[in-house]
């Protein structure tokens, strides 16, 4: 499916700043996009625009041809799933298969088809031996698989990120990873919002925020390699890259740092 | 204090009172807490407590977990159990004591309280310390009569007050070990999809039963969280030197705000997100929709709730016939 922001402007109520100066971007089927910006740069917003829990005061978002409004949100939210930043705050039930099948139960599927639809989700995240677990008895890694199984139990089309693997530890952040490259190859539209750069470096596409607009939006890795850019966005360039600015501004060609690391192995 | 909390009594276990309905175990229980209050002598309560305790055994519960069940409700009973003793006076008299106050005595009650109070810190079994400590008190009442006998009172123990005293501690017994037998053998989850059901019939009021059971599953779910929450906070404070277990009253009362404000910044905030959450995964309030678990009667299910009614209905016609 295809998603379309039109010149979306928002700003919350009470407040005067413009959260959203005017966005606009489309992002076709199975791309796998990251939104990075420093906080405040609006970029957890804009998901909550595009899923309708908030609604921008100009401009449209589309879905394919269904525009995203009040009346449309039911079914909108049937191709659109979120995983959120807090593991916590988004398990709604207490046990693992109940947390699952919650989507399933709202959208009304059939007792038999739920199911089958629970045990495949809960394989594809490998949560077989916790099935019938406490969210209390989970680690932080654990209970984002299970948020992302009750995505992957309705199957929809794109998939939000929203700083997903923030409070995760390393070894949750990486199963994590795994799972949502599996859902790249199957063909299924990924936004992931980050400022984890060395994430972002995953995607085929980036786009830049800064201050509720697009500064920059292209090929993640010249987005990426754009020192001055990331910089002037508050933002940090990945560690890899890094490194290689910080050799290159050095001089030092693939050989010399070929022969500064033996040197190191040998003093060792 | 316990860290380690763990939500409900229900203890994993397979016997046919795990496989009942929680509808049937929920109305069995209401029955039988009913028929308990119909039986009116002590030889009754102890029948009636023989035929749970034949309950417990047949579902392979073990007695010893039951009466775990029963401790926040030991000192309160031991009150009740007290209290028609001493001023349930009818019948005739089957004990007297004497019971003095004098220095000796006082200072020996004083004594025994301050010991009372700093062994129980340390102590596991806090029960069986108030036993002691209570006995001990009676017999430094009965015994230390020196220097002088400042004030004197006889203590009569009748029949018919043991009688009764028994009786309502067996009572207190039975019925908390009736509603141990459901909290230990169905699971939260069981519990409040047996609710829903069972308060379907309030739709007449437009009471949506599936709001409520669910409002009970968000509060379960989010208990240890919000206390681990809590945990968190107090440990974030006491390095910064606060102290929850010492001080006045007004002290903790201080500190306790201290703690509660942040708790409910935080919770606010959790439930935003979390409401945010469910939103996104399609969830409209009022709305119809499927369930994952559903219930199925059985058999067995019908033979309890009849077992049950046929409790009720022996106890009534016990009323009614004495």
């Amino acid at each position: 499916m295809k998603i379309v922001f039109d010149n979306v402007k928002f700003k919350y109520e009470e407040g005067n700043r413009e959260i959203l100066k005017g966005i606009s971007f489309t992002i076709g089927t199975g791309e796998w996009v990251s939104i990075i910006g420093h906080n405040g740069s609006g970029k957890s917003t804009l998901a909550k625009l595009l899923i309708g829990l908030l609604s921008p005061i100009e401009g449209a978002i589309y879905l394919d041809d269904i525009e995203v409004k009040e009346e449309n949100l039911y079914d909108i939210r049937k191709h659109i799933g979120i995983v959120f930043q807090n593991p916590d705050n988004q398990f709604v039930s207490t046990s693992v298969e109940d947390d699952i099948a919650f989507g399933l139960e709202n959208i009304s599927t059939p007792r038999d088809e739920m199911i089958i639809k629970v045990n495949d989700a809960i394989k594809a995240v490998s949560m077989e031996d916790y099935r019938y677990e406490m969210p209390s008895n989970l680690s932080g890694g654990q209970k984002q698989r299970v948020a992302i199984a009750g995505i992957l139990a309705i199957n929809p089309d794109i998939y939000i990120l929203d700083e997903a693997t923030s409070m995760l530890d390393p070894k949750g952040r990486e199963d994590f990873i795994k799972i949502v490259k599996t859902l790249k190859e199957a063909g299924k539209t990924i936004i992931m919002i980050t400022h984890d750069m060395d994430e972002a470096l995953l995607t085929d596409r980036c786009i830049v925020l800064k201050e509720g607009e697009i500064v920059r939006d292209g090929k993640t890795i010249d987005v990426l390699n754009d020192y001055d850019l990331l910089k002037s966005s508050r933002l940090e360039m990945p560690s890899a890259l890094y490194l290689y600015h910080q050799l290159k501004k050095k001089n030092y060609g693939n050989k010399e740092v070929l022969n500064a690391l033996w040197e190191l192995a040998l003093k060792k | 204090m316990n860290r380690n909390f763990v939500l409900g009594q229900y203890v994993p276990g397979n016997s046919y009172l795990y496989r009942l309905d929680p509808r049937v175990k929920i109305i069995s229980t209401i029955l039988l807490m009913v028929s308990v209050f119909f039986l009116t002598t002590y030889y009754e309560i102890l029948g009636a407590l023989g035929v749970i305790l034949l309950i417990l055994l047949s579902g392979r519960i073990s007695i010893i977990k039951a009466i775990r069940g029963l401790k926040p409700l030991l000192v309160l009973s031991l009150f009740v159990f007290f209290f028609q003793i001493f001023f349930n006076q009818t019948g005739t008299v089957i004990y007297t004591s004497e019971l003095v106050f004098s220095i000796s005595s006082i200072v020996s009650i004083i004594v025994l309280t301050f010991l009372f109070f700093f062994i129980r810190r340390f102590i596991k079994f806090k029960f069986i310390l108030l036993l002691i400590y209570l006995a001990s008190i009676y017999l430094s009442l009965a015994y230390l009569a020196y220097p002088n006998i400042l004030y004197s009172y006889t203590l009569n123990i009748f029949d018919k007050g043991l009688e009764t005293s028994l009786f309502v501690f067996f009572r207190l017994i039975t019925v908390v070990f009736i509603a141990t037998i459901l909290t230990l053998t169905t699971k939260p989850t069981d519990l409040t999809l047996g609710i829903e059901y069972l308060l379907k019939p309030l739709k007449v009021f437009k009471i949506n039963s599936e709001e409520i059971a669910l409002i009970i599953t968000i509060a379960l779910r989010y208990i240890p969280t919000i206390l681990e929450e809590a945990y968190r906070i107090m440990d974030a404070q006491a390095s910064r030197g606060a102290d929850f277990n010492s001080g006045s009253l007004f002290k903790k009362i201080k500190i306790i705000v201290s703690l509660l404000i942040p708790m409910f910044i935080i919770s606010f905030e959790r439930s935003d997100e979390l409401a945010d959450a469910m939103l996104s995964r399609n969830f409209v309030p009022g709305k119809e929709k499927t369930k994952y678990h559903i219930l199925r009667w059985k058999a067995i299910d019908t033979m309890s709730l009849v077992l049950s009614f046929i409790l009720l209905g022996g106890s009534i016609c016990l009323f009614i016939i004495v």
